[in-house]
């Protein structure tokens, strides 16, 4: 029996309802591990995500010609005794013993065979599948570039600290608290904090100008690229009022006359 | 034997400041503007961001009057320089960049069919229209709206792929300016190398990982 409520997940939403919630334990992930793994399935099992998503399309496919050849009442009866039945079929990644990331299948023989039974072009499990894996993978993605940009300016941190003359500002981050005497950043302070959030102001003084745009621009690469929003609805609705601001603009030029 | 010609790609970010700047500028009340200290760093780290794209188009040692610029969101309307131009005075840096190009010799094509953008724009104003009521009607809106425009995008980008390739003249290079919504490097990949200006993220699209 499947626990998938108890499990974290990086991500804030509900994936339950979803065909094949993907569950990745956050407190593992925060390593070099997923990125490594990333590089290492890319290398050895390329074809790993198409394959399965063929799987179950090619299995939609045959049951649609074996289901021809079924007279309608056999089907229905084979419908109705395969409800309830699942199959799952269960990727699973540990990390010494733990959990890391698991891919639990759930195939339901009713429905693939309703499905054949009524001939539907396309499937749940392709687009559905694959963008529940691409939002992990984002989840994941985000994580890393969060951690190495934590990592870049920890680096800073720490030279700042070897220097005779720390910056006062510096002083102020150590006395809150904020950073340690090693350059590492508190616990708990998120990469969001540091560059657009509630101690952005005090690190923008100290780490150098470039890093924090160099964060800002990931951030808002990642958010455009990968439709990620977090929680952030105004810069969202923002954007999208800009875009149609710079449009209207466009539009009232293009019908004056050349 | 042909070879195959070379193209620069600039992926257009707008970071939160910038989108501020333009959003102010769009609204007509500059006095809205934050004059604070921060508020002048960020200008100038945005200034540095847009300086920093030019020196690397510098580097190209693509000389101007063999450039061609391609632009997100600019139609085919024979206005194009107007249209340039006044962006860049509403705060777009993007069109500041481009401004200065054309001053140095480069030339400027109408890139995006009009109708499109036109269609772009109605998607945009229903969107914006469910901002004011609540979160989650704009958050609806919003899915409702990436639905629309991801087909509509790929309209987009099969016509400026096409524009491109028949407009280029021989000798030229061009400089591409793409919003990063759009997916046109995939169109342009057989018939151009390649060479991003601005290139950060450690995978082009997250399916790339997997060769889906």
């Amino acid at each position: 029996m499947s626990d998938r409520s108890q499990k974290p997940s990086l991500l804030s939403k509900d994936f339950s309802t979803l065909f094949s919630p993907i569950r990745i334990n956050a407190d593992i992930a925060n390593t070099n591990k997923p990125f490594a793994l990333y590089e290492f399935t890319s290398i050895f099992f390329p074809n790993m995500v198409p394959s399965i998503v063929t799987l179950l399309l090619d299995m939609e496919r045959h049951s649609q010609r074996l289901i021809a050849s079924i007279a309608p009442e056999k089907r229905e009866r084979l419908v109705n005794d395969l409800e309830g039945v699942t199959i799952e079929i269960h990727y699973l990644i540990k990390d010494k013993g733990k959990e890391l990331m698991s891919l639990p299948i759930n195939i339901c023989p009713a429905e693939v065979l309703r499905n054949a039974a009524f001939a539907r072009k396309g499937s749940r499990y392709n687009e559905k599948m694959q963008e529940e894996i691409n939002r992990i993978l984002t989840s994941f993605i985000t994580k890393e570039i969060q951690r190495r940009i934590k990592i870049m300016i920890e680096g800073v941190l720490k030279t700042l600290l070897a220097k005779p003359r720390m910056p006062a500002m510096l002083k102020k981050l150590l006395s809150l608290g904020l950073v340690d005497k090693e350059g590492r950043l508190a616990k708990g302070a998120t990469i969001e904090d540091l560059i657009s959030g509630k101690y952005a102001g005090l690190f923008k003084k100290v780490v150098p100008e470039e890093l924090i745009n160099e964060a800002l621009i990931l951030k808002e690469t990642i958010k455009a690229c990968y439709g990620w929003e977090g929680n952030d609805y105004l810069s969202s609705a923002n954007a999208a009022l800009v875009e149609k601001g710079i449009l209207e603009i466009i539009i009232g030029e293009m019908k004056e006359k050349p | 034997m042909n070879n195959i010609r070379s193209l620069i790609y600039v992926p257009v970010l707008h970071t939160q400041k910038e989108s501020g700047e333009i959003l102010l500028s769009l609204k007509g009340d500059e006095s809205e503007k934050p004059a604070d200290a921060s508020s002048a760093e960020q200008e100038k780290s945005v200034k540095e961001m847009w300086d920093g794209i030019y020196e690397k188009i510098q580097n190209t040692h693509v000389s101007y009057p063999t450039m061609r610029i391609y632009q997100d969101a600019m139609p085919v309307c024979g206005r194009e320089k107007e249209i340039a131009e006044t962006l860049a005075q509403k705060a777009s840096r993007n069109h500041r960049l481009i401004m200065d190009l054309l001053k140095n010799g480069a030339s400027l094509e109408g890139t995006e069919d009009p109708n499109l953008l036109i269609e772009e724009y109605d998607n945009l104003s229903r969107l914006i229209g469910k901002a004011g009521a609540s979160v989650q009607s704009y958050r609806d809106a919003l899915n409702q709206y990436r639905e629309k425009g991801a087909k509509l995008m790929k309209q987009r980008d099969a016509f400026i792929s096409e524009r491109i390739k028949s407009t280029l003249k021989e000798g030229e290079t061009p400089l591409v300016f793409m919003g990063v919504r759009h997916e046109l490097e995939k169109l342009l990949q057989g018939a151009f190398v390649i060479n991003y200006i601005i290139y950060r993220l450690p995978f082009k699209k997250v399916k790339d990982i997997y060769n889906v």
